[in-house]
């Protein structure tokens, strides 16, 4: 029995077949593999291309011929790009202020239970899963100014004299496309802070309370800064989603009139699709991931550090 | 259609058992709640106002819309909605979306769980470069990479093909479908998986029969977030998708706002209607899973 069964025993799990180990060392492949592969080729890959692609003047016609610092050098002196860019800078800063502000009132508004606030959530976060093509039409005929809606309201309230060519006047058509932008995402940032207002230990605030803060001093000694994470996210998210825009745009003025609502990924539109100038349109490009990059490594350090210093 | 329900159930029993431990009152004088509910009555109306009066829109005659663009419609054209669905081509571009919308989460699910179990079962050398790598990407909007990723899809020939958006939707929504994924696997009791191997299962076995059913709520809030984006993108269809038979519901709207019919509002107004529709409707009747599901992601990632 014991003589029968001792080679058995030893042998079998010392030395597998060849087969087997061989499967076993490409089992990850199997599983990471595909998911990989598909990341590689739209993700990884086109990021590494578009530095390449960049040094490149390219048409939609496949030639490919290498220029070197070229573009950069033509993008250094294109005014137009330039403009676009300090449009987006200001869109930036517009909306991420607003939506901050606003998201953070309305999350404050909101946190505690009382009946309807599930409703008011509910309303809050709508305008979140509205496309924006839907949302610029919407908001394209409520600042429409011949039968807009808030013209004929301010009309309709005595106000005629403020009633403006909301997008058809370069001085209102960006601040507009801001408040719509504004209007979209307030929700979603509000959602994001109340998961951090609720959670709160509740005993901090009912301490000082009990000590005889008073409500504005609650909300700025001890909540805004419990919350620091939570803002650093929506600050993120709400950066990187600025410096991006283009279907508000695109739907609502096209970057018209006379340019006012230009932004970066409008130019590196045109450039690619209207005017078949790939190689420069991916120095644009660039440029953007470039920004983008420095600003959300900026945003997350300043966070970071905010967080740590609560800690 | 049916993992998300049922994690949304799940996600409903856990909300009623979370003790409700913030109804506490008398921390607020009563003036401050009255401010408070002030502002959320004001904050609700602009929300709602501009969707209403736009509904509102919709059901007029032409010519009503002409001189009351603000009232109530003098009476109620629900011919609009016949006509906007024929001429706007609605049935074509819903069925079109939902093709793009399902393939894109199917593909996501099963392709990023698969890479999130094979990161978290094998230690390799390696593993976390891989990792790393896709989480980097998480930041980086698709609209950045778009002219390498025109050039790449030329040379597969998935240029004016649903291919051509499903594969970038699925490989854009993958960074945050991993985190969410692989958190949700490293909290899954290990002896769960280590029983079920000494049982004889296989590999295959323990991710199809234990792995995946116990993850229902993270397959629930991939699906809900890839199918939203999937859903309301419009960039990379613009770009991508030329042929009208092919479009999908945010570009068809487009198409048909910018055609003939943009100088009939209510015609358009019924249209873009239609279009949202569907979405507004599933947000309506599944809003916890909704807003879990889109922000909590954000929130992880």
């Amino acid at each position: 029995m014991a003589r029968a069964d001792a080679p058995r025993l030893s042998t079998a799990p010392a030395q597998p077949s060849l087969a087997t180990r061989l499967f076993e060392r490409c089992e990850p492949v199997f599983w990471i593999g595909p998911g990989l592969l598909l990341f590689f080729v739209f993700v990884h890959l086109p990021v590494l291309l578009q530095l390449a692609l960049s040094l490149t003047s390219s048409g939609l016609d496949g030639r490919i011929a290498f220029v070197g610092l070229a573009n950069f050098k033509t993008l250094w002196a294109d005014a137009d790009y330039w403009f676009s860019i300090v449009n987006n800078i200001q869109f930036a800063i517009a909306t991420v202020i607003g939506k901050l502000l606003l998201s953070l009132i309305l999350a404050l508004a909101l946190n505690s239970a009382f009946t309807g606030q599930n409703l008011f959530r509910t309303i809050f976060f709508l305008p979140v899963i509205i496309s924006f093509v839907a949302i610029g039409t919407i908001w394209g005929f409520m600042f429409q100014f011949e039968f807009g809606a808030i013209n004929q309201l301010l009309n309709r309230l005595g106000l005629g004299a403020l009633a403006q060519d909301w997008l058809g006047d370069p001085r209102f058509a960006l601040w507009s496309i801001v408040f719509v932008d504004i209007w979209k995402w307030t929700g979603f940032h509000m959602v994001i802070y109340l998961a951090g207002l609720q959670a709160l230990p509740r005993e901090l605030t009912e301490a000082a309370s009990v000590d005889g803060a008073s409500a504005w001093q609650r909300l700025r000694y001890i909540t805004l800064p419990l919350l620091s994470r939570y803002t650093g996210t929506n600050i993120i998210i709400a950066t990187l989603g600025a410096f991006s825009v283009f279907d508000l745009i695109y739907v609502m003025t096209q970057g018209g009139p006379f340019g006012s609502t230009q932004v970066a990924m409008m130019q590196v539109y045109l450039q690619a699709f209207q005017f078949h100038r790939l190689g420069y349109a991916s120095t644009q490009a660039t440029v953007l991931l470039a920004i983008i990059a420095i600003v959300s490594i900026v945003v997350m350090r300043l966070t970071k550090r905010a967080d740590e210093g609560e800690a | 259609m049916s993992t998300v329900s049922s994690g949304a159930e799940a996600a409903r029993v856990r909300w009623r058992a979370r003790p409700r431990q913030y109804q506490k009152r008398g921390v607020l004088p009563w003036q401050l709640n009255l401010v408070r509910l002030v502002i959320l009555l004001m904050a609700a109306a602009g929300v709602v106002f501009p969707i209403v009066v736009f509904l509102g829109n919709s059901l007029k005659a032409d010519g009503d819309f002409l001189v009351n663009p603000l009232g109530w419609p003098q009476q109620f054209v629900f011919a609009n909605y016949w006509e906007a669905w024929q001429k706007a081509n609605m049935s074509v571009l819903i069925v079109n979306s939902l093709i793009v919308s399902i393939a894109t989460v199917v593909i996501t699910i099963v392709l990023t769980s698969m890479m999130a179990f094979g990161l978290v079962t094998f230690r390799f050398r390696g593993r976390h470069v891989i990792l790393l790598s896709v989480l980097m990407m998480l930041t980086i909007p698709v609209q950045v990479y778009i002219i390498p990723l025109y050039v790449i899809s030329i040379n597969l020939k998935i240029v004016n093909t649903q291919l051509g958006v499903i594969l970038p939707y699925a490989a854009s929504s993958m960074p945050l479908a991993l985190v969410l994924f692989r958190n949700y696997f490293l909290e899954l009791p290990p002896a769960l998986s280590e029983a079920a191997r000494l049982d004889g299962c296989s590999r295959w076995g323990v991710y199809w029969r234990i792995i995946m059913p116990l993850s229902r709520p993270a397959i629930g809030a991939v699906a809900i977030f890839t199918f939203v984006s999937a859903w309301n993108e419009f960039f990379l269809a613009l770009v991508f998708l030329q042929d009208k038979s092919i479009q999908t519901l945010p570009l068809g709207m487009q198409v048909f706002a910018i055609s003939e019919y943009q100088t009939n509002y209510p015609l358009l107004f019924s249209a873009i209607t239609i279009g949202m529709a569907p979405m507004v409707i599933v947000y309506l009747l599944m809003q916890r899973q909704f807003i879990s599901g889109l922000a909590g992601g954000a929130m992880k990632g």
